[in-house]
């Protein structure tokens, strides 16, 4: 334990502060060039950190830090597992992405929206790194805080009326999302006097407090989470921002509130919730698979089908609780990182088409030379790993949730698994339709504005990485699942 | 100290400031109630704590403190929206509507 | 019988509260809501005060009734309110949808359950993890100790989405024409500058001390920040504080003294312990202080920009 503590400390701390000192430094020294190289030097250099505790994780196991030297219940802490490496993975992969394009976004002379972006994203990687290691309820709050605030800023960044309207929406909804979350935190501090999720299940016996608490955290949760029924806000919060931000925001922030319902609901509160509850929970990621393709099918401009998309694709997130059982853990962790990763090349492919052609309507979508050629290719390949077809992570995400569903006996939630990939083939599909329609380069489709290097390929790479994860995933399960609080694993 | 009038005031106020959120369309009503609600929670917090020990524990001290601080930011922000919403000449914006067929700037 | 007389004092508190906090959601007019936001804040500083929170009571006092209650004034005075008399709070139809009889009824159901509940959990309270640690801190007061020592990784987050609410304010404000100054339309009050002649050192030396007391006694950075706020809130209302549409160099700097000291002790601290935010064994005291005053100048630094609506501000007359 010795040795794992020590190097989680280290990785742990370049996770946290590293972005933060990258939003410091660029907040405070003014020079653009830095500004454009430091983010991307640094997700480069947290590769090499995330590196250290996988390996670390694979032979030492899940391991657990108490940061200050302060041992829990009074102390905070901090824990690593499958989950939570795979969405750090997920995050500093996006981020790479993230940096490199916006570092040709950032080029030269930055309006103030994407200096503004410069200074709050990497504050939010930092946020986002601390919850996915945090192990304390309260720490967990003050962190969703942090990314709910920055998450906020990066939607008004382009300061227009419909961006200050979705983005005041998306903080009523965020605002009684944390409240509820905090009703909850007190009931389980007064009911068991701990707030450290190692320690919970035995300090929290089930009671009506501990059910209500429950019950609260989840719809708090579940609000920022974009779960139907209250994704109200996502759709629009998510179009309004500028690309690389609305990446950010589908691929990794409403990730984070379904990532702490998961962990909650099997960690902490697991003796709370009957399989009835379960059925229920994914019920509502049911609804939200259905309900987000249908949208998705209607809109008009692409970043509104992206964005709908991503309220479909996070449905899928609570088909773990019915489905409790290790293959069923790492599907719902496979299609987790799949989305992001997915999600995040849509989102920089879209930003590239309004970069060159300033027109993000469905029908607009042309291939007018090579540039477009690569920009469509990385949509066609995310599109493939977001509709679950071989040989994308999506396809291995999907098969072990069918698994899952049919070796439990709970063949409903396969149909589920089976209609949300068709429709999503299908809303992708409908989006690609006019560029591979037309062959040649079609008329309308001038080019105002040439697209960096790094801004066409990181959309690309991204998308190729999904494939690269549909290959390695028999590789990748077994880690995926260690520390999984299911029954009959450690 | 009476333990049920607290819990009772805690609860009056958290549903008081659910009926403000909920009830009610003008933005900074809805700030104000759910600062109320806020209050409601950390009164109960230390309601608790001060029913078992005198002084009542720190940890809870500490995230009441913690929370206030919090709580303000998050007013701010929301206020300096309503702000800028109501008292600025926005640009015709950048964000596509359902209905859009305005092309869509970045930045 | 003492103990008669404390339940009615605790039932008065009470009631009180419930009163003001209904007239903060439901009064026809926005200035009257926010003075019973106000009036509210304070007797919740009371009430913490009652239950042996002192330094509660202080930060509640300074920032959750000052503080916000001066945001939500400066908005709601500025910001235009077309029901002042009242007839938008006296229909039945509420924005979620359901009528708003229905809706008050839902929300005394939920209020008593949830009454019943907290007393239920509050009259049996789990044992709470033993203070022994605690007292045994060099630090006196058991509340800063927790702060800074063994929660201080939640109070460097909370620093955090301080800069953010900051950061998210300074996009809306960056390069553009500053919104309108918080100054009363018939010209700044004589009396105010007398008052701000007289509240200065005043303001400043209470500050300091109760930054400088928190060690031991109660008191404590946020506190202090907030005090110092509320002296450039005065600066502002009295028109000698200028807001500006960026942010000046040396400013970007005292905004993020508080979370790059923390930053940089988490950082040192791996030099003398296999774990981040650890305090050092001597020197415990120096460090606390050295980041309290940190922290003290970055949140009064950060609340009064906040209260501007401005990414920065210089001192001077307009």
């Amino acid at each position: 334990m010795g040795d794992g503590a020590a190097t989680l400390a280290v990785a742990a701390t370049a996770l946290v502060f590293g972005p933060l000192l990258v939003a410091l430094i660029v907040f405070v020294v003014p020079w653009p060039a830095l500004r454009e190289r430091l983010a991307l030097l640094v997700s480069i250099a947290l590769l090499g950190a995330l590196g250290t505790l996988s390996s670390e994780l694979m032979t030492g196991g899940a391991a657990r830090l108490a940061l200050g030297a302060r041992a829990a219940p009074l102390g905070i802490e901090l824990a690593l597992d499958g989950l939570s490496l795979a969405m750090l993975w997920m995050t500093a992969l996006v981020a790479l992405a993230v940096n490199a394009w916006a570092a040709d976004w950032l080029r030269g002379a930055a309006n103030a929206s994407q200096r503004g972006f410069g200074v709050i994203w990497p504050v939010l990687w930092s946020a986002l790194n601390a919850l996915f290691l945090a192990a304390d309820l309260f720490n967990v709050y003050v962190t969703l805080e942090i990314v709910t605030l920055a998450a906020v800023a990066l939607v008004v960044l382009t300061r227009g009326r419909a961006a200050l309207q979705a983005a005041m929406r998306y903080l009523v909804f965020a605002l009684a999302g944390s409240i509820l979350y905090l009703l909850g935190v007190a009931l389980v501090y007064a009911a068991s006097g701990v707030l450290t999720f190692a320690l919970l299940p035995a300090a929290l016996p089930p009671s009506p407090a501990a059910s209500l608490a429950l019950l609260v955290i989840t719809a708090g949760l579940a609000m920022k989470a974009a779960l139907f029924p209250v994704h109200g806000w996502l759709p629009a919060a998510h179009a309004a921002a500028p690309s690389p931000a609305s990446a950010v925001l589908s691929a990794l922030v409403v990730k984070a509130g379904a990532y702490l319902i998961l962990r909650l609901w099997l960690g902490p509160f697991d003796a709370l919730w009957s399989q009835a509850l379960a059925q229920g929970m994914g019920a509502v990621g049911a609804a939200g698979i259905v309900y987000g393709s249908v949208q998705a099918l209607r809109q008009q401009h692409i970043k509104r089908v992206i964005a709908y998309s991503t309220v479909a694709q996070l449905g899928y997130l609570p088909l773990l609780l019915p489905l409790a059982s290790i293959a069923a853990w790492q599907g719902t962790v496979y299609h987790a990182l799949n989305h992001g990763l997915a999600k995040a090349a849509l989102f920089l492919a879209a930003g590239n088409l309004l970069h060159m052609h300033g027109d993000g309507r469905v029908h607009a979508l042309r291939i007018a030379d090579r540039q477009g050629a690569l920009n469509v290719a990385a949509i066609a390949i995310a599109g493939v790993s977001l509709a679950g077809l071989p040989p994308s992570g999506g396809f291995v995400a999907k098969w072990w949730l069918l698994e899952a569903a049919f070796a439990t006996g709970q063949w409903w939630w396969a149909i589920v698994i089976v209609a949300g990939g068709l429709l999503a083939a299908a809303y992708m599909v409908r989006l690609l339709h006019p560029a591979l329609g037309h062959g040649a380069p079609h008329a309308d489709a001038t080019a105002h504005a040439s697209a960096g290097a790094l801004m066409l390929w990181a959309p690309f790479a991204l998308a190729m990485l999904t494939l690269v994860l549909g290959s390695c995933g028999n590789w990748l399960a077994p880690y995926i699942a260690i520390g999984a609080p299911l029954p009959g694993h450690g | 100290m009476s333990l049920w009038a607290y819990c009772a005031t805690a609860a009056g106020l958290f549903a008081i400031g659910l009926y403000g959120l909920l009830a009610y369309s003008d933005f900074i009503q809805r700030l104000l109630a759910a600062n109320i609600m806020v209050s409601a929670v950390f009164l109960y917090l230390i309601v608790t704590a001060a029913s078992t020990a005198t002084p009542p524990h720190p940890v809870p001290q500490a995230m009441v403190l913690t929370g206030i601080v919090v709580a303000v930011s998050v007013t701010a922000l929301a206020l300096v929206l309503v702000l800028v919403r109501c008292l600025r000449a926005l640009p015709d914006d950048a964000a596509p509507r359902p209905q859009d067929t305005a092309g869509s700037a970045d930045g | 019988m003492s103990g008669a007389l404390e339940a009615s004092f605790d039932l008065l508190l009470g009631a009180a509260l419930l009163w003001l906090a209904w007239h903060s959601v439901a009064a026809p007019q926005v200035l009257r809501r926010v003075a019973m936001f106000l009036v509210f804040g304070l007797l919740m500083a009371l009430v913490w005060a009652r239950l042996g929170a002192p330094d509660l009571a202080l930060a509640e006092a300074a920032i959750g009734a000052g503080i916000t209650s001066a945001l939500l004034l400066g908005a709601g005075v500025a910001t235009p309110h077309p029901d002042l008399d009242g007839a938008a709070t006296r229909t039945t139809r509420s924005a979620c949808g359901v009528p708003r009889p229905v809706l008050a009824v839902l929300c005394t159901l939920l209020g008593i359950g949830l009454a019943l509940v907290m007393y239920a959990t509050a009259s049996t309270p789990a044992p709470a993890p033993s203070t022994a640690a605690v007292d045994a801190h060099v630090l006196g007061n058991p509340v800063t100790a927790v702060l800074l020592d063994f929660r201080g990784y939640d109070t460097l987050l909370e620093l955090l989405v301080l800069l953010v609410a900051l950061l998210g304010a300074r996009v809306l404000g960056e390069r553009l024409e500053p919104v309108p100054a918080t100054a009363p339309p018939g010209g700044v009050a004589p009396m105010l500058d007398q008052l701000l002649a007289m509240s200065t050192p005043v303001l400043l030396l209470t500050a300091l001390y109760v930054l400088w007391a928190g060690s031991d006694a109660p008191g404590g950075a946020f506190q202090a920040g907030a005090l110092l706020a509320g002296l450039g809130v005065m600066y502002s209302l009295a028109g000698r504080l200028q807001p500006l549409a960026h942010t000046p160099h040396r400013l970007r700097l005292l905004l993020v003294l508080g979370v790059g000291a923390f930053a940089l002790f988490a950082c040192a601290s791996l030099l003398w312990s296999p774990a981040p935010l650890t305090f050092p064994a001597r020197g415990a005291r120096a460090l606390a202080l050295t980041l309290d005053l940190a922290l003290m100048i970055s949140v009064a630094v950060t609340l009064v920009l906040l209260f501007l609506a401005a990414p920065g501000a210089r001192i001077g007359r307009r």
